[in-house]
Parts: structure tokens; sequence; C-alpha cells
């Protein structure tokens, strides 16, 4: 390992550059960074964020004695950008009445993702998307309820038990770090021409993470009840990350939004890895029978 | 204007709920002493009972109708609300107030009815549960930063959607004390632009107008406090005990919100001026081991600071919350100049910096050893005075209590006395040893 880089984002994430760096880890990377990011989504977050990645760029450079040039960067930016585009899509197949992916399936599909070159992962996915598109059969006959998951970095089981052992439900969407909000939006290099203004106005103006505040912040609520009408979901499962206090504290408004609809939600709290109760997940599926009736 | 009117009620709702909750309390007969200290002329008062007084006096007028009150967050400077006569009202820290009056328990359960989480900032919690009680004075106005806690963030928006007012939300980037010279000028760029954009919302809610001679006069009032403070600080270095521990953890001046008025000035003034007295006729007592406590104190009991003061012979040479960690201000330019005052906080930077704090301190005051109150439900200071502690045990021994500041209800003075005993028995050897 070269290095790592943790921005500020939230309380925890300062702590694991603070642990990392200074503890006696047994894996102690040469290069640790961490920068700030802001909360809000202003102009002139935009503009200060800018900066702190244009100084990243620069430390980068310096340490690795490579020059990035605004024109790798707008490159690099348009095969991300084909990558949101293919995920976007691979979405669009979750709002089918009968989804041709499951929730498991994407989870994948993200996993690799994120651990892949952009390049090489746009060269494989693609034709495999097309092939998903083309399928006109439901990757399941028997689920019952469309489920929708909020969270932070949620907990892999819990897809698996939502719509493993008969439970009867399907992962339609993920408004979580590592679901739709990785990806929900497009860099827009023609309303900033400065590649770096344009990086800072996309990762500040995405779909919320619950760690931003101000009027952008507010929006989870209304974003969640709006996802719920797209990806036609029954119900949504909030899952709330052990000490986050991001997420236990936006549990309320986000219940608040949903019980004004009528959308049922069910919080289950827990950590990213290790279990989670498998029967809550189970028990509140089956509520949804008795809400329909 | 309605919603000022419901705050009549709401102090007496208060003092009854109060009445009606309380369990043991450090601020026992808390209203009649309060009463009493607002009677008294000033120069009878000792600077803690001023400080006191300063609070209490700070509290009430929040509830005054006619008052213009802004709720804030911690770490907001202030400066600007006095330069505007608005009553500052901290509302996480308005909890140590409901602790040390006995009543934090119900309220904090209260509080986790909303939250519905058991493992939050129970200075957060608290106040939560106080506002669904509708015990604190109704807002004109809410202020927040993104500074130091994610808690505080959400409190307030909880705060603006139950009380119906508007909040306006300062970001303050992390890390302003590693910063390169660079990104320090843009991240306090970033800042007073912020704050000049809060002063136009504050004039649109209230119609008032910030009046920048008088924040100038502010600011200078303000760094005269601070002189005094700095002064007495000084003054402990190589000293005997000069003032109890527990009331110099009570000033907190980094949480403070009257900076920049006359009685932060005068409190000061008289806390030199009293240490000063105090070292002419050697200390207040013959104290044996030299402590520095880091972060706060249970509110809702003092034992453990009386039993290492008056059992175990320690007495307190510096406290973290009195760190004056902010430079002068300019009072020609008070925009950049508070934003500096957010950015240079400790507690809001990689955790080294913290480590940098406390060598020194272990050097400027002669320090036998450090504890560290640790607060169960803070993201910040709970990891990181166990880090610290880690680090630095080869210079200084640490003693790191667990607990909570608010939340009364896993708290047992026997358990942490064991662990206190051991600590000073240590140091007691240590001392025998050196002689």
């Amino acid at each position: 390992m070269d290095g790592v880089i943790i921005p500020h984002c939230c309380e925890c994430m300062r702590r694991l550059y603070d642990g990392w760096v200074e503890m006696n880890a047994s894996v102690k990377p040469q290069f640790a960074y961490q920068f700030s990011v802001p909360t809000v989504n202003t102009n002139l977050s935009v503009e200060y964020f800018s900066k702190t990645l244009n100084q990243f760029k620069e430390d980068i450079e310096k340490q690795f004695n490579k020059h990035i040039s605004d024109e790798s960067l707008i490159r690099s930016i348009k095969v991300y950008n084909k990558t949101r585009q293919l995920l976007n899509r691979l979405y669009e197949l979750r709002k089918r009445e009968k989804p041709s992916v499951s929730g498991f399936q994407v989870q994948e599909i993200l996993d690799i993702c994120m651990s892949t070159p952009k390049e090489k992962f746009n060269e494989y996915f693609e034709p495999y998307l097309q092939e998903l598109e083309m399928r006109e059969t439901g990757v399941f006959n028997d689920f019952r309820y469309r489920v929708l998951l909020y969270g932070g970095m949620y907990n892999p089981s819990i897809v698996k038990y939502i719509e493993g052992d008969g439970t009867g439900g399907i992962v339609i969407c993920e408004d979580a770090c590592h679901g739709y909000r990785y990806f929900d939006t497009e860099i827009n290099m023609e309303a900033d021409t400065e590649p770096m203004t344009a990086i800072s106005r996309r990762y500040l103006g995405k779909m919320p993470c619950a760690r931003m505040a101000g009027s952008h912040g507010e929006r989870t609520p209304d974003i969640v009840v709006k996802l719920v009408r797209e990806f036609r979901a029954d119900a949504v499962i909030y899952f709330a990350t052990k000490r986050c206090d991001n997420l236990f504290w936006e549990y309320q408004f986000v219940k608040d939004a949903l019980e004004k609809e009528n959308i049922p939600i069910k919080k289950i709290e827990g950590d990213i890895s290790g279990d989670i109760p498998q029967r809550e997940i189970r028990s509140f599926i089956e509520l949804l029978d008795f809400i329909e009736a | 204007m309605e919603y000022r009117l419901k705050r009549t009620q709401q102090l007496q709702d208060f003092l009854k709920f109060s009445q009606e909750h309380k369990e043991k309390s450090t601020m026992k007969d808390m209203g009649e002493k309060a009463g009493a200290l607002l009677k008294k002329p000033a120069s009878e008062l000792s600077a803690s009972q001023k400080r006191g007084r300063g609070i209490t006096d700070m509290f009430i007028k929040a509830y005054d109708p006619n008052s213009c009150v802004v709720w804030h967050s911690l770490f907001m400077p202030t400066e600007i609300f006095q330069a505007m006569d608005i009553v500052p009202f901290t509302a996480e820290m308005a909890a140590a107030g409901i602790a040390g009056a006995g009543i934090s328990r119900v309220l904090v359960e209260r509080g986790e009815s909303y939250t519905q989480c058991m493992d939050s900032c129970s200075f957060a919690t608290c106040s939560a549960g106080a506002m669904l009680e509708h015990l604190f004075p109704e807002p004109d106005f809410i202020v927040t930063t993104s500074q130091l806690c994610d808690t505080a963030m959400k409190l307030a928006r909880f705060s603006a959607q139950i009380t119906g007012r508007k909040e306006f939300f300062i970001d303050v980037p992390f890390g302003g004390m590693v910063m390169n010279p660079d990104q320090y000028r843009d991240a306090v760029d970033y800042v007073a632009k912020q704050l000049k954009s809060m002063v136009k919302f504050i004039e649109q809610e209230t119609g008032r107008k910030l009046d920048e001679d008088r924040l100038y006069e502010v600011m200078q009032r303000s760094n005269e406090a601070r002189e005094w403070f700095l002064k007495a600080m000084e003054l402990r270095k190589n000293n005997y005990p000069l003032v109890r521990g527990v009331q110099m953890l009570d000033y907190s001046v980094v949480l403070l919100n009257i900076w920049g008025t006359d009685a932060a000035v005068d409190i000061f003034k008289s806390l030199y001026e009293e240490m000063q007295a105090a070292c002419a006729k050697g200390g207040i007592s013959k104290g044996i081991h030299r402590i520095v406590w880091i972060h706060l104190r249970p509110y809702y009991d003092n034992t453990i600071i009386n039993y290492i003061e008056k059992e175990r012979g320690a007495y307190l040479v510096h406290e973290m919350s009195n760190f004056i960690f902010w430079d002068a201000f300019d009072p020609a330019d008070p925009y950049r100049s508070l934003a500096r005052k957010m950015l240079s906080n400790p507690a809001y930077s990689p955790v080294e910096v913290q480590f940098g704090i406390y060598e020194k301190y272990n050097k400027l005051f002669n320090v036998d050893g450090m504890i560290g109150f640790t607060h169960k439900g803070c993201r910040h200071l709970y990891s990181s005075i166990h880090m610290c502690a880690e680090h630095l045990k080869d210079d200084t021994p640490w003693l790191v209590i667990d607990g909570d500041c608010i939340d009364p209800r896993a708290y047992s003075f026997p358990l942490v006395k064991t662990r206190i005993d051991a600590f000073f028995d240590m140091l007691d050897m240590k001392k025998e040893r050196m002689e």
C-alpha cells in the first residue's frame, strides 16, 4: 500500500485517521492524508472545497512525483461520468415491476466498481448491462415487497436477510454511501470549466449523506420519499450504524416524512460488519402483510 | 413576536419541573442561591460568584420576553451577539445546569425517547429532552457551526423544527491547527465570509443593525478578559493551589458565552487578584500532586474532584477547558479574528495537536499526573483522551475515568474511587522514591 486518504467527513472517520496514523498499527501507511470536506452545499463551500482539492492534488503530485494535468483530470471525469451513466441505467432496471437484478447482485456490482479501475469496469460492465436490459423476466418471481434501504455504509447481511430464505423482499434502491449516492449525479463540465470546481460542485451537491447540514442536508427526508415513489418501494429499512450520531439523529426526520406519506419504516441498528438482527428484518417484512391487509 | 411571550411561562415550567423531578443535586437550593447572588453588589462577590452571577444573569435574560435570544452551538463565538444586544443561549451547555439541578436523568430519558439512541452525547440528548418539554426559552433564531460535534448540528436542526425558528449554519473546516499557511488563509476567509453572511441573516431576522464601532469595543473587551485570564493562569505555574479545582473547572472558558462583556473582564480580573492574594499567602492549601484535568466533570456530582483535592492531596494546576487556544483579536478585523479563533480549536484537529499541548502543559506546569474524564457519548474527547494517555504514558502518569458529564445513570463513586486511589497511591510512591 502506498498511502491512505481519509477525508474528515464525520467524527468516526477523523478518529480512523488518528488511530491509524498515531497508534501502533501493524500496517502503517507511508503517506497518510486527511482533508476537510464541507458540510454545506453553497457557492462559497464549493469554491473552498475546490481549493482544498487543488491542494490535495499538489500534495499527491509531490508525494508520488507525478504531474496531474487538467487534461488528464477532464479525461478521468469523462470516464467516471460514463460509470455513473451505466450505474444509473442499472438502477433504472430496478424501477421495473419485476426488477431484473436483485439487491444482492447490485451490491456485488458496486463492490467491483469501487475496487476496479473505472476504464476496466466500464469495458466489462456495459455488455453485461445490455444483457440485463434485454431480459424481460424478473430476478425473483415470488417477492412480495419492494424495500428501499437507507443508511451510510450498511451491513451487507441486511440485503441477504431481506432477499434470502423466503423472507419475501427485494431491495430496489439503496440511499446509502455505497449505493445510489455513489453515482447519482454526473460531473457537469459545461457549468464549470475548471475541473476541480466541477468535481467539488458534484461532490457537495449529490444526494446528501446524513453528515450534510444546511438546506442541502435538510433535503434528505424529501429525497427518501421521492425515491420511494420513483422505485415504487413498499417500505424503508433504515440502517443506523452504531455510534453514527448523524444517522441516529437523522432517523426522526426521515421517519416523520415517511409517516406523513403512510410509508412503513423500520430502523435496524448495527455495525457495518458482524451480525445484525435477522429476526427483526423478517418480522418487519411479515408485518407488511398485516399493514397491507 | 408572540412566541416571546411564552418565555415567562417556560421559566415557571422549568422551575416547577425542577421541583418535581429533582434528584441529588450539586446545586442545592439553586433558585435561592441565584436570587441571593443577583441581589449582592459586585464588590462583595468572589470571582467564582461573579461567574455564577454572570451566567445566571444571562440565563434569566434569555427568559425575558423583551430579549432577543439566539440558541447557538458550543464554540460559536458570542462577540457578534453581544455587540447586537442578543442574548446567547448555549443549548447543549444548558444541560450542565440541568444536571447540577438534579433533573438530568429524566430529561436524558425524554431525549432518548426521541433519538432512540442510548450512546449519543448526553449533553445533546438532555437538551433535546428539555426542548421536548418546552423548558428552554423560545429563541428568535438559531446559529450552529460544524464545530465540534455532529450531534450539535442535528440538535440545532431539531431545535429549528420544534420551535419553528430559522437556523443559520456555519461550516468550519477541520484541522485548522495543521494547515499550511495558504490553506489556513483560505479557511479563515471562508469562515469570515460566512460570519458576515450570518450578520446579514441576523439583521433580516431581528431588524437590528450591527454597529461596527460597538463590535470593535466588544472585541477589545474580549481581549482584555483574555489577558486577565492568561495572567491568572500564569500564576498557577509554580505555586501551591490558588483556587479550588472544582471552581476552576466551572470557568470552562472555552465554552463561556459571556466573552466580550464587562462582566467577563470583571470576573477574570477578580480571579487574577484573588490568585495573587492567595500567592502571597502561599496558596489556599498545601497540595501534594499537581494535576492537569482533561475535559469536563460530572455536573450531577462533585465527589470526584472533592475527593482528590480533600482526601488525596491533589490540586488542579490547569484544565483543558480553560486552555486559551486563540490569539488576541484584531478589533479592526473582527470577522477574520473570530474565524481564526474558530479554526484554532485543538479538539477540532488531528489528535497529534493534543499530544503537543499536553507535552507542553507537562513541562510548563510541572505536572505530576494527568486525569482525563471521558464523556461516554463524546466522539472527540472519549477516544482522544485514551489515545493521549497511551501516547504520553511514558512522560506523565495518566488516569482515565470513563463516565458521563450529564447522565447519572451509570455513575458509581465507589467504583471510580478504587481507580483514583490506585492512581494516587502510585503517585505517592513515586514522590517518596524521588525524595
